[in-house]
């Protein structure tokens, strides 16, 4: 079935984060395994695989262009960190959060990057400062709404509003489609097992998280005070319950509220954790998701996030090659690539 | 059984996969820095990504159970030395996550040949998060030969 829409193909390099840190694979390879595997578009952490960023040197930039040159990919988007509490005794000033992400946007720009995902906590008025720097860079400042934020947070109001005043096209989110998930991915509840928490709290997560009886927080960055007493209470440990609040640190919003949001979403993290062997994700409806996508004309990237890596890495042999390549069927057929 | 299958139990426990680990299987080796024997110990900084000095909290190293004392200890990165206690201020310095560091550790009397139990605790903070200076805890223990002087 070929459906009508304008939406491309992506990964993070993120994504394969296993393999670079233990050597074995280079930067380059990643870029060359995103061929091997069809993908378009290519994402970055430069603070992972950019040695010396901030500083961007002309040698790095060129060969950077070079591989894009060579293995036929596009630079899509880059991904900055605030990093608000580096100096020690204060944090940054207003001043310093700008002067900081503006040089990210020079840096995007010399990577051919068009978007660069902007870390959740900024604040409305600092991006409303760069978007003259945005626009003479070509760069769209995209804010990752993350779980458990959602577009109906109070923060991502806070944006639109500032979003609806400025009318900038260079401003606006960034979507983790780990806002969508259903149920517990089985990689973090096997964790749990594997690391010793009673098979009774583990089961009252997963089921619980299903049912959306959890204690829940509403916010990024507060914590979920009420699912840490109840571990406890259950008899769990303070690293149960801890670990419990991290692992159950997700939300299913409303798919459907996105559709309203869509024409201020610039690019799109689709995130999974595990992509089983029959090319569906466990805990991430991607089939209800990509063709609300379509239907909303959303016209950025879809660009693949593994993230379930760090759940396995203590028994398992990670391939997140492997993971993406599954996850990028999975969407080709859900775009109608095929 | 449709309650239980989130939780099949697949998968044994398996060792964490030491080349993740702060301390390297590398041999701590015999150094002496401004006049004062130690050893060497190879580290890495085990983040996702890379990080400024300053958002080093502390670092911690015990040599067959007896303490190291942080004074001494110098942090050797891309051919430089640092203090622990300057590491705070060292805010445009990053630690790439490719790159090893070497620790230097007083130790006055020489360890004997073989192998020895060092462990070690790193602390971080992740600067990006707002509500706070969030730490992060990197332990690691492993038994090290000692390299032959050469």
């Amino acid at each position: 079935m070929k459906t009508a829409h304008n939406i491309k193909r992506s990964v993070s390099l993120y994504s394969f984060q296993e393999e670079y840190f233990l050597r074995k694979m280079t930067l380059e390879d990643l870029i060359a395994v995103t061929q091997k595997l069809d993908i378009p578009g290519v994402e970055v952490i430069p603070d992972q695989m950019i040695p010396g960023y901030p500083e961007l040197s002309d040698d790095f930039v060129k060969q950077w262009h070079g591989w894009m040159e060579k293995y036929e990919r596009t630079p899509v988007c880059m991904d900055m960190f605030l990093d608000w509490n580096k100096f020690k005794g204060r944090v940054m000033t207003e001043d310093e959060r700008v002067e900081s992400i503006a040089k990210d946007i020079v840096n995007a720009n010399k990577l051919g990057c068009k978007v660069i995902r902007v870390i959740h906590d900024v604040e409305p008025q600092i991006l409303e400062r760069l978007a003259p720097a945005a626009e003479k860079y070509g760069v769209t400042l995209a804010l990752e709404i993350h779980a458990p934020s959602y577009y109906d947070s109070p923060h991502e109001q806070r944006l639109m509003e500032m979003f609806q005043r400025v009318q900038s096209p260079y401003l606006g989110f960034t979507l983790d489609l780990g806002v969508f998930v259903k149920r517990l991915p089985r990689v973090i509840t096997e964790r749990f097992l594997r690391d010793g928490m009673k098979k009774e709290i583990v089961e009252y997560l997963a089921d619980g998280y299903e049912k959306g009886t959890l204690p829940r927080s509403s916010e990024l960055g507060k914590p979920n005070t009420g699912l840490m007493d109840k571990v406890l209470e259950m008899g769990g440990s303070e690293e149960d319950a801890r670990k419990a609040m991290i692992g159950a640190h997700m939300i299913y919003a409303d798919p459907q509220l996105m559709l309203e949001y869509l024409p201020y979403t610039y690019h799109i993290h689709a995130k999974f954790y595990e992509m089983l062997p029959d090319y569906t994700e466990y805990s991430i409806p991607y089939e209800e998701i990509v063709p609300l996508l379509i239907k909303g004309g959303y016209n950025g990237y879809l660009s693949s996030e593994y993230e379930g890596n760090r759940w396995i890495q203590d028994a398992f042999e990670v391939d997140s090659v492997e993971q993406v390549r599954r996850h990028q069927v999975m969407l080709k057929r859900l775009l109608g690539e095929e | 059984m449709e309650e239980s299958r989130h939780v099949t139990g697949v998968g044994l426990r398996r060792p964490q996969p030491k080349e993740r680990e702060l301390l390297c299987a590398e041999a701590i080796r015999p150094s002496v820095h401004e006049g004062q024997l130690g050893y060497l110990l190879r580290i890495r900084l085990p983040s996702y990504r890379s990080l400024p000095l300053s958002c080093i909290e502390r670092i911690e190293v015990k040599i067959d159970g007896r303490g190291v004392d942080p004074e001494g200890m110098r942090l050797f990165l891309g051919g430089h030395s640092h203090r622990l206690d300057e590491l705070a201020s060292l805010s445009k310095i990053f630690w790439w996550i490719l790159d090893h560091a070497d620790l230097f550790v007083p130790w006055a009397e020489p360890l004997e040949q073989g192998e020895h139990e060092v462990a070690a605790v790193m602390v971080t903070v992740e600067p990006y998060m707002t509500g706070g200076r969030f730490p992060m805890y990197y332990t690691s223990r492993r038994r090290l030969p000692v390299a032959g002087e050469d």
